[in-house]
C-alpha cells in the first residue's frame, strides 16, 4: 500500500486550504460586488477581463510599469550609494557622526511624503521629484544602519585583524564590512520598503504618471475594473523587487546560514 | 514508585527507533543515573517519563497509576536551566507553584525558603541575565524543588557548570535529595558524578537506545567525595563503566 | 565602539554634545544666510519661525486634526496586529490561510490602494483611520508572529513541565517573550500609522496636517511649510523615544 509521506499530506492540506480560502475570498467580493451599484469596486470576473485587455491588447500597463520602475531604481540606487558612503564615514569617523547625527536621526523619523509640498516648490511639478522623494525616503534608515552596523563592529575581531599586521583598508573591507553586513541589509530592506512608498506615493499624490497615475486616472474615470490592473502590476513588482532584495541577501551572507 | 514498562519511542512514523523496549523501576527514595553515549536517547526518556512526549509503545507508572502528563509529584531539571528571563530568581522559583495555583503570599514564602536553602539569599529580585550560570542552575533546581515534587527528573543538570561549582552543586543535591527523601532519575555524562550520587546506575546504549547493564553502587551514605574516590571499589566500577562505554562509542 | 580612524585630540577632548549643537547652530546659521539671498526657495529660520507663529492655531488645530486619526488607527492595528500575529504563530491553519496576504500586503505600498479606499468609504475621518490601520497593522502582524514564534520551545516545555495549561503558558511564556518584538513592530508602526494618515489628507483631505501642508505649498509659502514640518518629525522622534520608554518599563529584564 502506498503510504503517502506526512509531508506531502501536509503540503497538500495547505495548498487545498490556501486555494479554499482564496476562492471564498474571490466569490464573497464578486457576489458582494455585483448585489450594489456598479460605481463602488469592481467583480473580480471583469478585472480580470480589464487586465487582459489592458496587458495584452492595449499594452499600456507595460510602458507605465517601466516608468515607475526606472523612478524607483534610480532614486533607490543612488539611496544605496549615498547611503553606505555617508553611513560608514559616521561609523568610521566620530567627528562626522557628531555632526550628521541630529539630521540623520530628524530625517528617519519624519514622513518623507510630508516633503512633498517643499518638493514641488523646489522642483516643481514632474518627474524627478519622484527620484528625489525616493532618495529621501530610502537614504536615512540605509545611513542610519550602515552607521550603526560599522560603529557596533566587534572589537576584538578588529583586534585579529590587528594582530596579523593587516592594514586599515585591509580590516575596513574583511573585517568591519563583512561584520556590518546584517545591518546594512537591514537598512537596506527597510529602505527599499521606504522607496516604494515614496514612488507610488509620488505618483498618486503629485505627479500622476507611471502606475500609481494609472491608478489615479482609472479612479477619477471610475473604470473601477480597470484601475485594479495597475495595483496588481505594483504589488508584483513589490513582491518581485523584496524577493529579489531577499535572494540577494541570502547569497551574500551564504556563511551565517553555514554557521548553524 | 516509578515503573517504566517496555517503552518504545519513534519520533515518527517511519523513523528510526529512538528507544528500544526499556524496562527499569525506580524504588522510594532511590536515586538512579542514567549514563550513556551522546543521542542514545536519555533526554528523550526523561522527557517521556515527565510527560512532555509520549511514547509510541509501552507505559509509565507512577506509584502503580499509569502518568502520560505532567504532574505535581513530578518535577523536572533542565540541561540549560530553562529560567523565564523575564522572571526575577524569586518569581522564577515561584513560577511552578503560581502555575499550580498556590496563593501569591504563600508561593513567594516557599519560594524564599528554597533560595535560602540554595544560598541565594539576597539575589531574589535579580533577572537571569544579572546572575552566573552556576547561580542560574541553582534557581532551576530551587523552582524544581520548590514544588516539592516525590520524582525529580535532572537531565544533566551540572553539566555547563565549572568543575568548583559543579561539586558544591553536587554535594548540595545529595544533602537534600536525602532530607527531602527525594526519588530521583539523574541523567549525566560524567561517570564519577553518576558513582558519587546514586544508588544505582542504568548504562544505555546506542542506536536503538536500550539498557544495557544495571550496576549498584556500595557506598554508604552520607558520602564525602574524598572517601568514595580514594576507595578501591569507585576505581573498579569506574572502569567497569568506563570500558562499556567506549565499547558502544567504537560500534557506531 | 570601533574606531579605525582616531580623531585627532582635539575631539577627544570636546564633549559629542557640544559638537551636535555646535552642528546644528552651524547649519541653522548657514541657512539663515542662503535663505535670506533666495527667499522663496528656501525662506530662513527666522522667517519660519515667525510664520509658524502666525498660523499657530492652524497648525495645531491640524495636528489635533491628525493626531486623533493616527491615535484610533493606531490603537486598532497594535490591537488588531498582535491578534493576528499571535494567531498566525500559534494556529497553523491561520497561518498556511493568512500567509500569502500578509506577505503581499506588507511588501506592496498600500497608498496604491487609497483611490478604491476613497470610493468605498469616502473621504471623512474613516478613511484616515482606514490608511493609517493598511499602514500600520503589517508590520505588527509581522514582527508579533516573529515574536510569538521565536520564543523558545523549550520554556513553553519548561513551562509544561510544572503543569501549566494552554492559556497559562500564554500568559507566562508567550506574551512576555514576544513583548521585545512586538515594540519593534509598534515602534515601526507608529510612524507608518503617521503616514498613512498624511496621506489620505494630501490625497483627499480637507483637514489635518497633510491638507495644511498642501495649502501651503500651493502657494509657494515655503516659510509656512518648514515649520510643521520639522513639527511633524520631532513628533515622530518623540513617540518612539517614548516607546522605547514604555519598553524598557514593561520588560525591564532586556540588560
Ligand atoms: N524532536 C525530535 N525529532 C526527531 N528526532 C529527535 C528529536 N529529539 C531527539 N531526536 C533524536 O533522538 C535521539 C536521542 O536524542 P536524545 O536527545 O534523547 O539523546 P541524549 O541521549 O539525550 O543525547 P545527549 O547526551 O547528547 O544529550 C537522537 O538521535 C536525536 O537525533
Ligand atoms: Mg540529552
Amino acid at each position: 500500500m502506498a503510504r503517502l509521506k506526512l509531508e506531502r499530506r501536509r503540503a497538500i492540506f495547505d495548498w487545498s486550504l490556501r486555494i479554499g480560502f482564496a476562492i471564498v475570498l474571490l466569490v464573497a467580493w464578486e457576489l458582494s460586488t455585483r448585489a450594489q451599484s456598479r460605481a463602488l469596486a469592481a467583480p473580480p470576473s471583469e478585472i480580470l477581463i480589464a487586465f487582459w485587455e489592458l496587458t495584452f491588447i492595449e499594452g499600456v500597463i507595460f510602458s507605465e510599469t517601466l516608468v515607475t520602475a526606472r523612478a524607483f531604481f534610480m532614486g533607490y540606487g543612488a539611496a544605496i550609494a549615498i547611503g553606505l558612503l555617508v553611513g560608514m564615514l559616521m561609523g568610521r569617523s566620530r567627528l562626522a557622526e557628531y555632526v550628521l547625527e541630529p539630521y540623520v536621526t530628524l530625517m528617519y523619523a519624519l514622513p518623507s511624503i510630508a516633503l512633498i509640498p517643499v518638493l514641488v516648490i523646489w522642483f516643481g511639478i514632474n518627474d524627478r521629484i519622484r527620484i528625489v522623494l525616493v532618495i529621501l525616503a530610502s537614504v536615512f534608515p540605509i545611513i542610519y544602519n550602515t552607521a550603526t552596523g560599522v560603529k557596533n563592529v566587534d572589537e576584538e575581531l578588529v583586534e585579529v585583524g590587528k594582530s596579523f599586521c593587516a592594514t586599515r583598508r585591509k580590516i575596513a573591507t574583511s573585517i568591519v564590512l563583512p561584520a556590518a553586513l546584517p545591518l546594512i541589509f537591514a537598512g537596506l530592506r527597510i529602505g527599499l520598503s521606504h522607496a516604494l512608498v515614496g514612488v507610488i506615493g509620488a505618483e498618486i499624490i503629485v505627479v500622476i504618471t507611471g502606475l500609481g497615475g494609472l491608478v489615479i486616472r482609472y479612479a477619477d474615470n471610475f473604470q473601477m475594473a480597470n484601475m485594479f490592473v495597475p495595483i496588481i502590476f505594483i504589488a508584483t513588482l513589490a513582491v518581485l523587487i523584496t524577493a529579489g532584495m531577499n535572494r540577494f541577501q541570502t547569497v551574500f551572507r551564504r556563511w551565517e546560514v553555514q554557521d548553524e | 514508585m516509578l515503573s517504566i514498562r517496555s517503552v518504545d519511542k519513534r519520533f515518527s512514523l517511519d523513523g528510526p527507533l529512538v528507544l528500544d523496549r526499556i524496562n527499569m523501576e525506580v524504588r522510594n527514595g532511590e536515586f538512579v543515573s542514567l549514563l550513556g553515549p551522546s543521542g542514545c536517547g536519555k533526554t528523550t526518556l526523561l522527557k517521556i517519563v515527565a510527560g512532555l512526549l509520549p511514547a509510541t509503545g509501552g507505559e509509565v507508572y507512577l506509584e502503580g497509576k499509569e502518568s502520560t502528563e505532567p504532574s505535581r509529584e513530578k518535577a523536572m531539571v533542565f540541561q540549560h536551566f530553562n529560567l523565564l528571563p523575564w522572571r526575577t530568581a524569586i518569581n522564577n522559583v515561584a513560577y511552578g507553584l503560581e502555575v499550580q495555583g498556590v496563593a501569591k503570599a504563600e508561593r513567594l514564602e516557599t519560594a524564599a525558603r528554597f533560595l535560602k536553602l540554595l544560598d541565594l539569599e539576597g539575589y531574589e529580585d535579580h533577572y537571569p541575565s544579572q546572575i552566573s550560570g552556576g547561580m542560574k542552575q541553582r534557581v532551576g533546581l530551587a523552582r524544581a524543588l520548590a514544588t516539592e515534587p516525590r520524582l525529580m527528573l535532572m537531565d544533566e543538570p551540572f553539566g555547563a557548570l565549572d568543575a568548583l561549582t559543579r561539586e558544591y552543586l553536587q554535594d548540595e543535591l545529595a544533602r537534600i535529595a536525602a532530607s527531602q527523601d527525594l526519588t530521583v532519575l539523574f541523567v549525566t555524562h560524567s561517570i564519577d558524578e553518576a558513582i558519587y550520587l546514586s544508588d544505582r546506575i542504568v548504562v544505555m546504549g546506542n542506536n536503538p537506545g536500550r539498557i544495557l547493564v544495571e550496576y549498584p553502587v556500595p557506598f554508604e551514605r552520607p558520602r564525602t567525595s574524598t572517601v568514595v574516590r580514594a576507595d578501591p571499589r569507585f576505581a573498579e566500577l569506574r572502569n567497569q563503566v568506563w570500558v562499556l562505554l567506549e565499547e558502544e562509542k567504537s560500534k557506531r | 565602539m570601533t574606531n579605525l580612524a582616531p580623531e585627532s585630540g582635539l575631539l577627544a577632548r570636546v564633549p559629542p554634545r557640544l559638537v551636535r549643537i555646535a552642528s546644528v547652530v552651524v547649519v541653522v546659521l548657514a541657512w539663515e544666510i542662503a535663505g535670506r539671498a533666495a527667499p522663496r526657495w528656501a525662506s530662513y529660520p527666522t522667517e519660519v519661525a515667525a510664520a509658524f507663529m502666525d498660523n499657530l492655531d492652524r497648525i495645531i488645530d491640524a495636528f489635533i486634526e491628525t493626531f486623533k486619526a493616527v491615535g484610533v488607527g493606531y490603537a486598532i492595528s497594535v490591537a488588531g496586529g498582535v491578534l493576528i500575529g499571535f494567531g498566525m504563530a500559534r494556529i497553523r491553519v491561520v497561518k498556511v490561510a493568512l500567509d500569502p496576504y500578509v506577505a503581499v500586503l506588507y511588501s506592496t505600498p498600500r497608498i496604491t490602494l487609497i483611490p478604491l479606499a476613497i470610493l468605498l468609504i469616502g473621504i471623512g475621518f474613516n478613511l484616515r483611520v482606514l490608511m493609517s490601520v493598511l499602514a500600520s497593522i503589517f508590520p505588527m502582524i509581522i514582527n508579533t508572529y516573529a515574536a510569538v514564534d521565536s520564543v523558545s520551545a523549550e520554556l513553553e516545555e519548561t513551562a509544561r513541565s510544572f503543569t501549566a495549561s494552554r492559556w497559562s503558558i500564554t500568559r507566562t511564556v508567550l506574551i512576555p517573550g514576544a513583548i521585545p518584538g512586538i515594540f519593534v513592530g509598534m515602534r515601526v508602526g507608529i510612524i507608518r500609522a503617521l503616514v498613512g494618515v498624511i496621506v489620505a489628507e494630501m490625497t483627499a483631505g480637507a483637514a489635518g496636517v497633510g491638507a495644511l501642508l498642501l495649502v501651503f505649498g500651493r502657494f509657494f509659502q515655503s516659510e509656512k511649510l518648514f515649520g510643521p514640518v520639522l513639527l511633524l518629525g520631532f513628533m515622530s522622534i518623540l513617540m518612539t523615544r517614548g516607546l522605547s520608554l514604555l519598553e524598557r518599563k514593561l520588560a525591564p529584564w532586556q540588560d
